[in-house]
C-alpha cells in the first residue's frame, strides 16, 4: 500500500462529515441529541424525527450511493481494461434513467420501489451487454467512449421522447423530471434498505471478482492463460455494475464522474492490485459523496441534485485523465 | 510431461492455413515455431495452450488439455504472447504476483509461498532487484525478463511464448533465448514462435515449419532448417557449411 495515512485521513473526514450531516440543517439539534438518538436514548420527538427519521436514512444513503459508485467504476475500469470507462461516461446511468423512466411514465412505481430500481437495473446491463460486444470487436479507448457516447444519446432521446409523451399528463411528466434530476431529499430506510442491499451483494460478487480484475490487467489473453473464465467474468462484472449503477440511479438519479474519479484517487493511494484498490474505491466514493450531499444542503435555499455537482467536479478531473493519456501516447 | 499436438489444423477465412501436424514437446528440450507472416504461428501456439480452437486434439502430460480445469491448465502450461500488456502503475512484484493465481484459491490472498515464488523467479531472470519498479520505467528487454519471471511463478513445465524477441535488440534477444534455453536444459518443455531463423538454428532442438501454403514441416533442426526447403518457403537464399549453422545470404543491392 503507498499511503495508508491518506486512506485512513478519507476514513476520518467520512465520520467527521456523516456526524456534521446529522448534526447541521433545520432545526434545533445539539451534539448532544446525535448523541442521545444514536445510543438509543430519550430525546425530544422533534430532534428524533429529524436525526433518525430524516438525515441518518439520507447521509447513510448518500455514503451507500457514494461506495456502490465507486466500486461500479472501478469494476468498469478493470473489466474495460480503459482508465477512463465509467457507467455514466459509457452511458449505463442513461440506460439505467432510460429504463427507470418509461417504468415511472406506466405507473409501475406504485407497486413498489423495487420495481423501478429493477428496471434500473435491466438498463444498464442492456448498455453494458452492447459494449461488451463493441468491446470484443474493437477494444480502443476512443471507439468504446465514442460508443458509450452513441448509447447515452440513444437513450437520452428515448427518455425525452417519455417525458414529451408524459407532459400532457402533468403529474407523471413532473414526477419522471423529479425522478431523472436526483436527489438525497426525502430518502427513508427504505430507499437506504434497497441501496445497502445492492451494495452488500454488489461487494461480495467484487470479492469474487477481484483476482479476474488482477489479471485482466495483463490483457485477455494472458488473463486465460491464467486460468480466467473470461466469459464468466464479464458476465459476472456486467451483472455486478449493472447491478450498482442501475440501483444507483434509481434511488437518487443520474450520478456521473464519481466512478471515474475515485477509482484514479484510490489506485494513486494503494496500486492496481484489486484486493486493495475496490475497497479503497468504495472508502473515497462514500466519502465524495457524503460532501457533496452536505454541499447541495449548505447551497442556497433550494437543494441541488447531486449529480450536477459531481459533474461539476468530475469533468476538470475527466479532461486532466484525457490529457495525461494523449500525452502518453505522443 | 510432454505437450503433444495430434493431427492439428486451422482455417482463417477458408484459407487452410495448416493441417495433419503432429508435435511434440517433451520436457527438457526447446522447439521452434517458423514460417512466414500469416502462415499460422499463434494460431498454433494460442491452440496448443487451450487458448484457441484447433482441429485435432492436444495432450499435456497424456490428459487431453479440453479435460484440465481452467486453472489447471494455467499450472501446466504457462503462455505469454506476442505484445504483453501490463497495466500502467503495476510494479514488477505486481505483474509477477499474478503468476501465483492458479496456485490460489478465489478469494486468498497472497501467501508467504507466493512471494517467496515471485522473489525466486525474478533472481532467475536477473531481475530481483527491481521488484518496486513500475513496469512502465522498464526498457523492451527487461520487460521481457519480467514477464519471463511471471511465467516461472505459475511453476509450469511447459513454457510457450509467441515471438517474445520480436521488440527485442539483438543483445536482448540472445540473453533471453540463453535463459529459455537454460530453463529447457533445467527440465522444462519450451516451445516458442520465431522469426529468426538463424537463431531458432542456433537455439532449438526442434523446429516446426509452417509453409503458409497449408502445410508443416516438423523435425530436427537441421532437417527442418534445410537451405532449399527454406528457398522455397521464405524466397531467400541460405546456407550450411557441414552441419554447421545456419546463415542467411543477403541479398547483393545497390546503394
Amino acid at each position: 500500500m503507498k499511503r495508508p495515512s491518506t486512506l485512513l485521513a478519507v476514513a476520518v473526514v467520512l465520520v467527521v462529515a456523516l456526524w456534521c450531516s446529522l448534526v447541521l440543517g433545520p432545526g434545533d439539534v445539539q451534539h448532544g441529541d446525535v448523541a442521545a438518538v444514536l445510543l438509543g436514548r430519550e430525546v425530544p420527538p422533534l430532534a428524533r424525527a429529524l436525526v433518525w427519521d430524516l438525515r441518518l436514512p439520507r447521509s447513510l444513503l448518500a455514503v451507500t450511493i457514494g461506495a456502490a459508485l465507486g466500486l461500479a467504476g472501478a469494476i468498469t475500469q478493470g473489466l474495460f481494461r480503459n482508465p477512463l470507462a465509467e457507467p455514466g461516461v459509457l452511458g449505463v446511468s442513461s440506460g439505467a434513467a432510460m429504463a427507470g423512466a418509461i417504468g415511472l411514465a406506466a405507473g409501475l412505481d406504485a407497486s413498489g420501489p423495487w420495481v423501478i430500481a429493477g428496471l434500473a437495473c435491466l438498463g444498464a446491463i442492456a448498455v453494458l451487454l452492447v459494449l461488451m460486444l463493441w468491446a470484443r470487436a474493437d477494444a480502443r479507448l476512443s471507439t468504446l467512449i465514442l460508443c458509450g457516447v452513441a448509447l447515452a444519446s440513444v437513450c437520452g432521446a428515448i427518455t425525452t421522447l417519455v417525458l414529451s409523451v408524459g407532459i400532457e399528463r402533468w403529474e407523471i411528466g413532473m414526477k419522471v423530471v423529479r425522478w431523472l434530476m436526483g436527489s438525497f431529499d426525502g430518502r427513508s430506510w427504505v430507499h437506504l434498505s434497497v441501496g445497502a442491499t445492492a451494495l452488500g451483494l454488489g461487494g461480495a460478487l467484487a470479492a469474487w471478482l477481484r483476482q479476474d480484475l488482477d489479471a485482466l490487467q495483463l490483457g485477455p489473453a494472458t488473463a486465460s492463460s491464467l486460468g480466467v473464465d473470461l466469459r464468466r467474468t464479464w458476465r459476472v462484472g456486467i451483472t455486478t455494475v449493472g447491478l450498482l449503477a442501475g440501483i444507483c440511479t434509481a434511488l437518487t438519479g443520474v450520478i456521473g464522474f464519481v466512478g471515474l474519479v475515485v477509482p484514479h484517487i484510490a489506485r494513486g493511494l494503494v496500486g492496481t492490485g484489486h484486493s486493495r484498490l475496490l475497497p479503497a474505491a468504495a472508502l473515497i466514493g462514500a466519502a465524495l459523496m457524503l460532501l457533496v450531499d452536505l454541499l447541495t444542503r449548505s447551497v442556497g435555499a433550494v437543494a441541488l441534485p447531486p449529480g450536477v455537482i459531481t459533474i461539476l467536479l468530475g469533468t476538470p478531473v475527466f479532461l486532466v485523465v484525457l490529457s495525461r493519456m494523449r500525452a502518453e501516447v505522443a | 510431461m510432454t505437450l503433444h499436438g495430434q493431427q492439428l489444423g486451422a482455417t482463417v477465412g477458408g484459407r487452410v492455413l495448416f493441417s495433419g501436424l503432429d508435435l511434440e514437446v517433451p520436457s527438457g528440450s526447446m522447439s521452434a515455431i517458423v514460417g512466414p507472416n500469416g502462415s499460422g504461428k499463434s494460431t498454433l501456439i494460442r491452440g496448443l495452450c487451450g487458448l484457441g480452437d484447433l482441429e485435432g486434439s492436444v495432450s499435456h502430460g497424456g490428459r487431453p488439455l479440453h479435460e484440465l480445469e481452467p486453472r489447471a491448465r494455467a499450472r501446466a502450461i504457462a503462455y505469454l504472447p506476442q505484445q504483453a500488456a501490463a497495466a500502467p502503475g503495476m510494479t514488477v512484484q505486481d505483474v509477477v504476483m499474478l503468476g501465483r493465481l492458479p496456485h490460489r484459491t478465489r478469494l486468498a490472498g497472497p501467501s508467504s509461498a507466493d512471494r517467496e515464488h515471485v522473489l525466486q523467479s525474478l533472481e532467475t531472470v536477473g531481475m530481483q532487484d527491481f521488484v518496486e519498479r513500475s513496469i512502465q520505467t522498464l526498457s523492451g528487454g527487461e520487460r521481457q525478463r519480467v514477464m519471463l519471471a511471471r511465467m516461472l511463478a505459475t511453476e509450469a513445465n511447459t513454457m510457450v511464448l509467441d515471438e517474445p524477441t520480436a521488440a527485442l535488440d539483438v543483445g536482448h534477444a540472445l540473453e533471453l533465448l540463453g535463459t529459455l534455453r537454460g530453463l529447457a536444459s533445467a527440465g522444462r518443455a519450451i516451445l516458442l514462435a520465431l522469426h529468426d531463423l538463424t537463431l531458432a538454428d542456433a537455439y532449438a532442438d526442434r523446429v516446426v515449419c509452417l509453409t503458409g501454403s497449408g502445410t508443416a514441416e516438423v523435425g530436427s533442426r537441421e532437417e527442418v532448417l534445410d537451405p532449399v526447403k527454406l528457398h522455397k518457403v521464405f524466397g531467400v537464399q541460405f546456407s550450411r557449411q557441414n552441419g554447421g549453422p545456419l546463415r542467411l545470404e543477403l541479398p547483393v543491392t545497390t546503394r
